[in-house]
């Protein structure tokens, strides 16, 4: 499976054999050998050539040579280009203070939304959601973000109007964010719903109705330590309450 | 780390829910979220859960001077330590307003209903008296940290034992508990709290408000009251005006949770006691069979919820009638060699005395013989009574 060598060095043989395994921060994972490429993630560190963990999880790999460490926390460390829900805590002429969870509040320019100029800038209060995309994040500075997409087009982002705002772990909202996420496709089948999911562990979901949205909301939430077959089962109790609602309705 | 701040989104929709009598984690407006009562290993240590909310409040007690124009009352007082451990909001400074609130709340509910006995904590007159500390620690709050709190006391203090005191004139002598039995405080009453959460309008409210509903929320009403339906204590914070019939309304919801709340309470004391006798007679049964017949006897004599013989000299032992009639009458008894402390556990141990392999297993055959012993003692009373009958009618 190794893309350039002749024969599989031993150290990359060692990588691989440790994927899908449990590591513990400190773990050596292998060496970098000369002329091997290899994509370093989330979770690992780099010292001269030796590769350790530096976070508890399953040591993951995505061919043909990208290696990181699947693991859960709620504590969310802003990164650029993550896609974040953020409550506005303080606002001013030319910026917006909102909080995402991390150590030190996001800073979103009032100009970093699509059609806004000097002259006209967004109505957006305190209390207000934000959905936005990092732009700045390093553990020196105070992190910034922009509710536009690259283009400048505001393309779903800027403020989430209605609905509810909760918290899950980062591990979830990584798999809610994900192309195929089991509750959210299966609540999809079922209910008429509206979901913003940020990297920082907050999720926000709108539907027609408050018990509806109750119902997906507990959902979401119930499915953190769910197989896909346990949430398969949870299914049906759900259509349940949802029909009771559409009854009382 | 920072708490979340509210949105304006979430407390909209925390409003509406309630309007539509539903809450945002599918409870009722009436729905406590599930409580748990769990005890420590010491002596007045209990630990209240509430949902997520979890509390923590150990009592102590130690013998101090009365105040001289109150010489025969005790002293009980409570401290709250709500640290960052529950909440990264609560600061770490002395005691800040809301610490104080909650430890004046529960205050209020126990000492002005004088659900403690402070007389009976009386040793020595204008020497010597017991002064109870309960101490009430804040492990998470998920909100309503109040009725946890409130809980926790009580069953803490329903849990504690004091140690044992022997008075000769003026000399005070404390018996350690390992020594003696400890004595549980003079109770009158279970005052338990009952929280509503308002949210501007008076038609708005909760049971039992949780972390996002505490924040949302425009003000409280804190009812205190016993299983009798006593109201002990009514707290009401915030900017919300309320109409008297409202209070009235929360105090009538009230007392059908605290008779909930305290059968629940009851029921872990009972199934408490119940474990920590199994657990003593298998480690004295695993310590040695019979051999520590002699010291356990004064304590087998009488259970923990039993002690009543404070009054009594402290050599002469209160035996069960039961076993007391059948060890003076019935001349058959297996256990009859001297009719001055014979009680049930005493013939329990011979029967016992073999090598077992766990506490476990010691458990459960104590707790086995002692059902065949119970049984057996039931049968030989009726035989009695049976025999008294015959012989009055002969």
């Amino acid at each position: 499976m190794e893309v350039d060598d002749d024969a599989p060095s031993s150290a990359m043989a060692l990588m691989e054999s440790k994927a899908d395994t449990v590591v513990l921060p400190g773990d050596l994972i292998g060496e970098v050998e000369e002329g091997v490429k290899l994509v370093i993630g989330p979770g690992l560190r780099q010292e001269d050539r030796l590769i350790f963990a530096a976070k508890a999880g399953i040591l993951r790999r995505r061919d043909p040579n990208r290696y990181f460490v699947d693991s859960n926390q709620k504590r969310y460390v802003p990164a650029v280009g993550d896609l974040v829900v953020g409550t506005v805590i303080d606002k001013s002429t030319d910026l917006f203070k909102v909080d995402v969870g991390a150590a030190l509040p996001v800073t979103v320019s009032s100009l970093a939304f699509e059609g806004a100029t000097k002259r006209n800038r967004p109505t957006i209060g305190e209390g207000a959601l934000l959905y936005c995309r990092l732009s700045l994040a390093n553990k020196d500075m105070e992190p910034e973000a922009v509710c536009t997409n690259a283009a400048g087009k505001s393309a779903g982002f800027g403020e989430l109007k209605g609905g509810f705002a909760f918290t899950v772990s980062l591990g979830l909202a990584r798999q809610l964010m994900g192309a195929r996420c089991v509750v959210l496709e299966q609540l999809g089948r079922r209910c008429v719903f509206e979901s913003a999911i940020g990297m920082n562990g907050r999720v926000w979901v709108r539907c027609e109705d408050v018990r509806t949205t109750v119902v997906v909301v507990n959902a979401i939430r119930n499915s953190e330590h769910m197989t896909s077959a346990e949430v398969a089962g949870m299914m049906p109790r759900l259509e349940q309450e949802l029909r009771s609602i559409s009854f009382k309705a | 780390m920072r708490e979340t701040p509210l949105s304006s989104n979430e407390r909209d929709f925390i409003v509406e829910c309630i309007r539509q009598k539903t809450r945002f984690d599918g409870r009722q407006t009436y729905d406590f979220r599930t409580i748990s009562i769990q005890f420590g290993h010491e002596r007045g240590h209990a630990e209240v859960r509430i949902g997520a909310t979890c509390v923590m409040v150990k009592v102590s007690c130690e013998l101090v001077r009365p105040y001289p124009d109150r010489p025969t009352e005790g002293f009980i007082q409570f401290q709250t330590n709500l640290s960052q451990m529950a909440n990264p909001a609560f600061e770490m400074s002395r005691q800040t307003p809301l610490a104080v609130e909650m430890g004046r709340v529960i205050e209020r509910g126990l000492k002005q209903s004088r659900a403690v006995d402070t007389e009976s904590l009386c040793v020595c007159a204008g020497e010597q008296v017991w002064s109870v500390r309960v101490d009430m620690h804040a492990l998470n709050d998920d909100g309503n940290l109040i009725d946890a709190l409130a809980l926790g006391s009580i069953a803490a203090l329903k849990h504690f034992r004091r140690p044992d005191v022997t008075v000769l004139g003026n000399e005070v002598t404390v018996h350690p508990t390992d020594e003696r039995q400890g004595i549980p405080l003079s109770i009158h009453h279970l005052p338990i709290a009952v929280t509503f959460a308002f949210f501007g309008d008076d038609e708005l409210f909760v049971v039992d408000p949780n972390e996002r509903e505490e924040k949302a929320m425009a003000g409280r009403v804190t009812v205190t009251l016993n299983p009798h339906s006593e109201i002990c204590a009514i707290h009401k914070t915030g900017g919300v005006a309320l109409p008297a019939d409202r209070i009235v309304a929360c105090t009538r919801v009230a007392v059908v949770k605290v008779s909930a709340m305290a059968e629940a309470l009851q029921t872990a004391l009972r199934e408490d006691d119940e474990r920590r006798k199994v657990r003593k007679r298998a480690r004295e049964v695993a310590a040695g069979g019979g051999g520590g017949g002699d010291e356990s006897d004064e304590e087998e004599g009488r259970g923990p919820e039993e002690d009543r013989r404070r009054k009594d000299a402290p050599g002469a032992s209160k035996r069960r009638p039961g076993a007391g009639d059948s060890s003076s009458s019935s001349s058959s008894s297996s256990s009859s060699s001297s009719s001055s402390s014979k009680s049930i556990m005493e013939g329990v141990q011979p029967e016992t005395a073999v090598a077992v392999g766990t506490i476990d297993e010691a458990a459960a055959e104590v707790a086995a013989a002692l059902e065949r012993k119970k049984l057996k003692v039931a049968a030989k009373r009726k035989t009695k009574k049976a025999a008294a009958a015959a012989g009055k009618t002969a």
